[in-house]
């Protein structure tokens, strides 16, 4: 039985051992999943600094030798102090070139320790960097001092009406160590975030959009998309990947990719037909602000006025309102056109029919066949 | 000379002659008030033009069937607009669009015309009511009206039905207003009312719980900071309402956490059914605003708080379910089952407001949507008869997940397609063949939950 308990001992001890000897040997560090993927291994990369203008602290940018910005990191050195007792906080905080936080990493030797000295298990170390990368706990809204005052969310306050509910400090911070992820959480989420994404902007070209655009993560590809007004020009890889984002069934995404396009980008014709082209298969809402999209095109192509013409007959009144708009925007006013829409005058659905004959009473037309059809649906 | 009178005398003459204009000189004796009586026909009535039977109507409209709304209001939208509940949702869930159509549709309207941003949906959230869509209350009422209008919708505001027959395979409804008396004549009914009003006074079986879920009268407060506030001197239970809840602000920049702040009292057993009802939950709610804002600014900082908005009127959440063809129950929410029948989705958790105090709540698993089957929302014996929205025939807890705007926005739309088929073919919703409701539905850009 002694045997049996010496023996347990002896193989902590030795857990323990081999856990600080990889400590010593290989630093903790955490990491998302980042926008570019880093060089690969052995390829020197380069490394520049700016300023914080707000913190007026160091920032660094990792980027390859072709200038492909990787990821900005900062060194953090300060206190975190509780009960009077103090301990050193030495850290590298990581961003990704979105801005969006990429992970953490401690110097060799260095860990992180909660009120009672204890150093974070590998849980902790986890918990801290799913926090860290939850930009929308509301860690800045409030004091160190507030929250860890708040009341709980057992206390029958939860609200569900619309339910913004306070979160409570457990669901916010690791156990035993509010200060540091308090502290943390600022860096991460704070105005370097936007520092960063800032420096990142005034270098923006189509290719490192394409890059941005082909991130594991929505939130980058979002990003992007907000972004792309910069350019005056998109190549064509930008383009399909675009209207790639367009067909895809995530609406959110879909509408963002939609609303990234602008008047300069729209003189492409090729991306005029590619928008058209999702058009019928689209979720309703998609096709309105893709026609939204294309009144505000310099020009309209001449493919998607005859495409757009095959449609009219089985449109929806609000479709058909979408389109007609179009037109009007467009000036579209060739024969073949006006006599698909003065067909719809005939449409037995009465919301339909009239979408028809506002459109067709505001053209200047002497054709015979319209002005007779005009005549017979107003009587 | 002229005598000061006989001047003082003309120039009055003058005054008058030269300076009354002439809109002034139209006075005259008018006809003793008289109320207009009418019989009016229509091919669809949609009775309520709340959260649901705005939508409704306008589909209705659109399909091409002659519809009237009825309101027994000024306004359309009900408790998006009136009651103040005006973040609806939710319309998307696991990063996909749930609900669309013609409630989208509004809402985003009402988005772009405001300059306002949409939630992130493709980020799937830690809270349900971050995908709830922040909009612009006045201008939702506006748009609500211009595209009833459009579709051809006859409106009818401050009108409310007083009996109903069905006679020769239609129904007679007589309404009230002010100064009329009407009875509309048509072909099928939806009931919008989120009361069963009209389902009750058709005949058909209605029901209520013992006890229902409180109302909510939604207002704001300011004048004080809540972060400065020593929450130590101030009980407890009065937090939250300093606190307030915070509507993530459609215009929120970068980092920074805005919101919009409201906040809300309970008002138990809130019923808008009758004027006596409804009448009762306003002063109820208000007359417990009141007494809070007095104690409130009892507290130490917040000595200059000032109420800063507060809606029209009590927003309901529970009255009365119909019977329907199917009554949905709450595996059946919460197991996502996608019904044969099914002709819209529903999203939020199981949120039953309990005792004026705390919440039931259980969240849906991850890729669960519950879908609404077009039975629940026919009353059993029924005929060329529909309910849309909050009296959906369900169990309780089951309808504390439907009873939201999204599902009841989905609800009105389906309801109306359904009547215009049935009115079209002269026969009953249920005898539609559902193929050719989920077909039309999608033609206007409804969301049709399929079986996988």
């Amino acid at each position: 039985m002694i045997k049996v308990r010496y023996f347990g001992v002896v193989i902590v001890g030795l857990i323990g051992l081999i856990l600080i000897f990889f400590q010593e040997k290989y630093p903790i560090k955490y990491m998302q999943v980042a926008t570019i993927e880093s060089s690969p291994a052995g390829e020197p990369s380069i490394v520049v600094t700016f300023k914080d203008s707000v913190t007026n602290e160091t920032i660094y940018l990792r980027k390859t030798k072709d200038n492909i910005p990787l990821h900005y990191f900062k060194k953090v050195i300060g206190e975190v102090c509780y009960d009077d007792e103090c301990r050193l906080l030495d850290i590298v905080v990581y961003w990704n070139i979105t801005g969006r936080y990429l992970g953490f990493e401690l110097p060799k030797g260095e860990f992180l320790s909660k009120y009672d000295h204890d150093p974070f298990s590998e849980n902790e170390y986890q918990r801290l960097h799913t926090l860290l990368a939850d930009s929308s706990i509301p860690l800045d809204a409030v004091s160190f001092e507030k929250l860890v005052e708040q009341p709980k969310n057992d206390e029958g306050v939860v609200d569900a009406v619309s339910g913004a509910t306070s979160k409570s400090v457990a669901d916010m911070v690791v156990k035993g160590a509010a200060y540091t992820t308090y502290k943390l959480w600022n860096i991460v989420n704070g105005p370097t975030m936007d520092i960063v994404s800032k420096l990142t902007e005034k270098h923006l070209t189509p290719t490192l959009i394409y890059r941005i655009l082909q991130s594991p993560d929505i939130s980058d590809r979002l990003w992007a998309l907000n972004r792309m007004d910069a350019l005056n020009v998109l190549t064509p890889q930008l383009e399909d990947t675009l209207l790639e984002i367009i067909s895809s069934d995530d609406f959110y995404l879909s509408y963002s990719a939609i609303n990234a396009i602008n008047v300069i980008h729209l003189k492409s014709v090729e991306l005029q037909r590619g928008l058209f082209a999702n058009y019928p298969k689209a979720n309703h809402s998609i096709q309105t602000a893709l026609l939204k999209k294309l009144i505000e095109a310099p020009f309209l192509s001449s493919e998607i006025i005859q495409d757009s013409r095959v449609l009219l007959p089985q449109l929806n009144g609000q479709q058909l309102n979408d389109l007609l708009q179009l037109y009007t925007k467009h000036k579209v006013h060739d024969t073949k056109t006006y006599s698909e829409v003065t067909k719809i005058l005939k449409n037995e659905n009465k919301y339909i029919s009239k979408k028809a004959y506002s459109f067709l009473i505001n053209i200047q037309t002497d054709d015979e066949f319209i002005m007779e059809r005009l005549k017979a649906y107003k009587n | 000379m002229m005598k000061r009178r006989t001047m003082l005398k003309s120039m009055g003459a003058v005054s008058l002659g030269m300076v009354t204009p002439s809109f002034a000189k139209g006075e005259r004796l008018v006809e003793p008030y008289k109320v207009k009586e009418e019989i009016i026909t229509t091919e669809i009535l949609v009775v309520g033009g709340g959260t649901t039977g705005t939508i409704a109507a306008i589909q209705s409209g659109r399909a091409g069937a002659e519809t009237i709304l009825i309101e027994s209001g000024s306004q359309l939208g009900g408790t998006t607009t009136t009651g103040g509940v005006s973040f609806p949702g939710i319309f998307h869930a696991w990063g996909k669009q749930i609900i669309g159509g013609i409630g989208w549709e509004l809402v985003m309207d009402c988005v772009q015309l405001n300059g306002d941003k949409l939630p992130n949906f493709s980020k799937i959230p830690d809270s349900h009511w971050k995908h709830q869509v922040t909009i612009n209350a006045p201008l939702y009422t506006l748009l609500a009206e211009e595209k009833c209008l459009e579709a051809g919708v006859k409106i009818r505001y401050y009108e409310t039905p007083t009996h109903i027959e069905f006679k020769e395979g239609k129904w007679i409804v007589e309404t009230v207003g002010k100064g009329t008396k009407t009875s509309i004549v048509c072909n099928q009914i939806i009931d919008c009312t989120g009361n069963a009003l009209i389902a009750s006074m058709a005949g058909y079986d209605v029901l209520r719980e013992e006890d229902t879920q409180p109302g909510s009268l939604i207002f704001r407060l300011g004048g004080y900071k809540y972060d400065a506030l020593d929450l130590t001197k101030i009980p407890k239970k009065h937090h939250r309402i300093l606190r307030q809840n915070m509507l993530e602000n459609s215009k929120r920049e970068s980092r920074e956490h805005t919101y919009v702040p409201y906040s809300y009292v309970y008002v138990p057993g809130a019923d808008s059914t009758t004027s006596e009802g409804h009448t009762i939950a306003n002063n109820d709610g208000r007359n417990t605003l009141l007494n809070l804002v007095r104690k409130l600014k009892t507290f130490p900082g917040c000595e200059n708080l000032k109420l800063v908005d507060l809606k029209t009127e009590t927003a309901v959440r529970e009255t009365y379910r119909i019977d329907g063809l199917y009554k949905m129950n709450k595996d059946d929410y919460t197991s996502g089952k996608v019904f044969d029948d099914a002709v819209s989705h529903s999203f939020y958790p199981i949120d039953l407001h309990r005792d004026g105090k705390s919440i039931y709540q259980e969240f849906l698993k991850p890729d669960i949507v519950a879908s609404i089957p077009l039975r629940s929302l026919i009353p059993k014996r029924s005929q060329n008869f529909l309910v849309a929205g909050r009296c959906v025939s369900s169990d309780r807890l089951a309808n504390s997940a439907l009873r939201v705007q999204a599902s009841c926005m989905g609800m009105g739309q389906a309801a109306a397609v359904a009547a215009v088929l049935a009115s079209k073919q002269g026969i009953s919703p249920a005898e539609v063949d559902i193929n050719e409701i989920k077909d039309l539905l999608k033609k206007h850009g409804a969301i049709i939950p399929k079986q996988v």
